[in-house]
């Protein structure tokens, strides 16, 4: 997840073309193909069907980040996104997680037929266990797509510089 | 009821027993002022009053003023009203006052920061029984890391900038967040130039301070002297003529709302660090619990929504209106709302 967590900073934080293709390109130099192919995916606005429903994300949040609901709900009223508010409000714990980015999408297709509280549990110890970016980039996993201005043309630019394939084979 | 011993009025905080405002925003005879920034110290009173350190500061802003200065923690008598000034870590001389009349103690924080910054004196909590307390951050979502981690990541993206040959712009306010990034550039890494602003100010601070060299921005200044080096700014600097020069430069911007990934982008800033001269959502909380205070009134900033909390805690809390809506790191957020308005012409 720290590998995906900084193409997503990066996708995210810059205007510059040449800067996304740079850093998707260095990205999958380095990434797995099961990470390879969720990231594409993902950046295609394409993403696991929804494990939890945000009314639940709301009041998990509420309660792990120990605030009443109804401040939860301020916060996020002008914040304006529902995972920057959560990766806000959450504070980072000492242990950190090393799953890869297909863990935690193979996990999130597992939870969605889970118990709720199961669902809980799993959203309390996964949030604590990511740092503040991270743990951004997973809930937006959960809640929506990545709308980070990038083209297929240019993913297939990134993926064609990092695999040596030429461009339209790949296409 | 007895009478209150500050209240809010159209001018300023009150003590009608001594006749004396705190951080008044209408002229007045007699004027305690908490710290510089243009909404707090402001023109046209007749008596000031404030931490020493801070009379260079409003000379350089205000002009010829009369002006005494105070220790920290030394008492003043005024109709039987005790003032004395307490350090409040959010700029160099910003203080809090405390405010005691037969037996009764009423503090007010100022703009205030639990986190010691190496340049203001450190922030202590006082005793009271009322507390007004500032709530420019007062969300749950503001959460700051630690100064040095902050320093270290802006030093980082400074070196990497000068690797590519650019120039680093970094936006900070004029006085203090100026001041507070500089102490903790690494002047190893290349040479820092001022805008005219920031250097004015700094000068003033560098007989309280020391602080690395500088070298303010002039006509004369070279084209070619910039790439590498890092330039500090005010905010107002971007998006204009004057930082053309800088070319090939990357922007960042050092504020609290940069903790808001929208407030980068809608500025149009290629970084945002997250560093605030106030407190945070904790610190905040555990300055009011440090106090003892019972009743709190909750001014500037989030205040509806952090009194409302403090309430179900068990406060007597309340708010209450001024004008120190226009602090200066408050203008970031005009200044968005005027940026907003500009994309949908």
């Amino acid at each position: 997840m720290r590998n995906f967590a900084a193409l997503i900073k990066t996708l995210d934080s810059s205007n510059k073309t040449s800067v996304k293709v740079e850093a998707l390109t260095e990205y999958f130099l380095h990434a797995s193909d099961p990470d390879k192919v969720w990231t594409i995916a993902l950046l295609s606005h394409r993403r696991p069907p929804r494990p939890v429903n945000t009314t639940l994300l709301r009041l998990w949040a509420s309660e792990l980040a120990n605030i009443p609901l109804w401040l939860f709900e301020e916060s996020y009223h002008i914040v304006g996104d529902l995972a920057e508010t959560i990766a806000l409000i959450i504070p980072d714990s000492k242990e950190h997680s090393e799953k890869s980015l297909s863990e935690y999408v193979g996990e999130m297709i597992a939870l969605k037929s889970k118990s709720e509280a199961e669902k809980r549990l799993y959203l309390h110890e996964n949030w604590q266990m990511l740092n503040y970016y991270e743990r951004f980039v997973f809930t937006k996993l959960i809640t929506g797509s990545f709308r980070i201005g990038l083209s297929q043309k240019l993913m297939t630019r990134a993926l064609s510089k990092a695999v040596g394939i030429d461009e339209d084979v790949l296409a | 009821m007895k009478n209150k011993l500050l209240v809010f009025n159209d001018k300023g905080i009150y003590c009608a027993q001594a006749d004396v405002y705190l951080d008044p925003w209408r002229p007045v005879k007699n004027a305690i002022i908490t710290h510089g920034h243009s909404d707090h110290a402001r023109f046209g009173h007749r008596y000031y009053i404030t931490h020493h350190y801070n009379i260079p500061i409003l000379k350089h802003r205000l002009g010829d003023i009369v002006v005494t200065g105070k220790e920290w923690g030394e008492t003043f008598t005024i109709n039987g009203v005790t003032f004395s000034l307490h350090p409040a870590g959010h700029i160099i001389g910003s203080s809090q006052v405390r405010v005691e009349y037969k037996g009764e103690v009423w503090v007010f924080t100022g703009d205030y920061k639990t986190e010691d910054d190496g340049i203001s004196t450190p922030y202590e909590a006082i005793r009271c029984h009322t507390l007004i307390t500032e709530n420019t951050f007062g969300l749950p979502a503001f959460r700051w890391l630690p100064q040095a981690e902050v320093m270290q990541d802006i030093n980082t993206w400074w070196a990497q900038n000068k690797a590519e040959g650019r120039t680093s712009v970094l936006f900070g306010y004029t006085l203090g967040k100026a001041q507070r990034l500089l102490k903790y550039l690494d002047s190893d890494i290349g040479p820092i130039y001022t805008h005219g602003a920031v250097e004015n100010m700094t000068e003033v601070l560098r007989t309280i301070v020391d602080f690395p060299p500088t070298i303010r921005i002039t006509q004369e200044t070279k084209k070619e002297a910039f790439p590498g080096s890092m330039v500090l700014a005010p905010p107002s600097a971007h998006g204009t003529v004057w930082i053309r020069k800088m070319t090939p430069y990357v922007t960042a911007a050092a504020s609290g709302w940069m903790a808001f990934r929208g407030a980068r982008r809608r500025r149009a800033i290629d970084k945002g660090f997250v560093l605030s001269d106030h407190c945070d959502w904790q610190g905040l909380l555990e300055s009011v619990k440090a106090t003892g205070a019972e009743r709190i009134i909750c001014t500037h900033g989030y205040s509806d929504i952090f009194s409302a909390y403090l309430r179900e805690l068990g406060y007597d809390a309340v708010t209450e209106n001024t004008q120190y809506e226009g602090d200066e790191e408050e203008i970031s957020v005009g200044d968005e709302k005027d940026a907003e308005k500009k994309e949908e012409l």
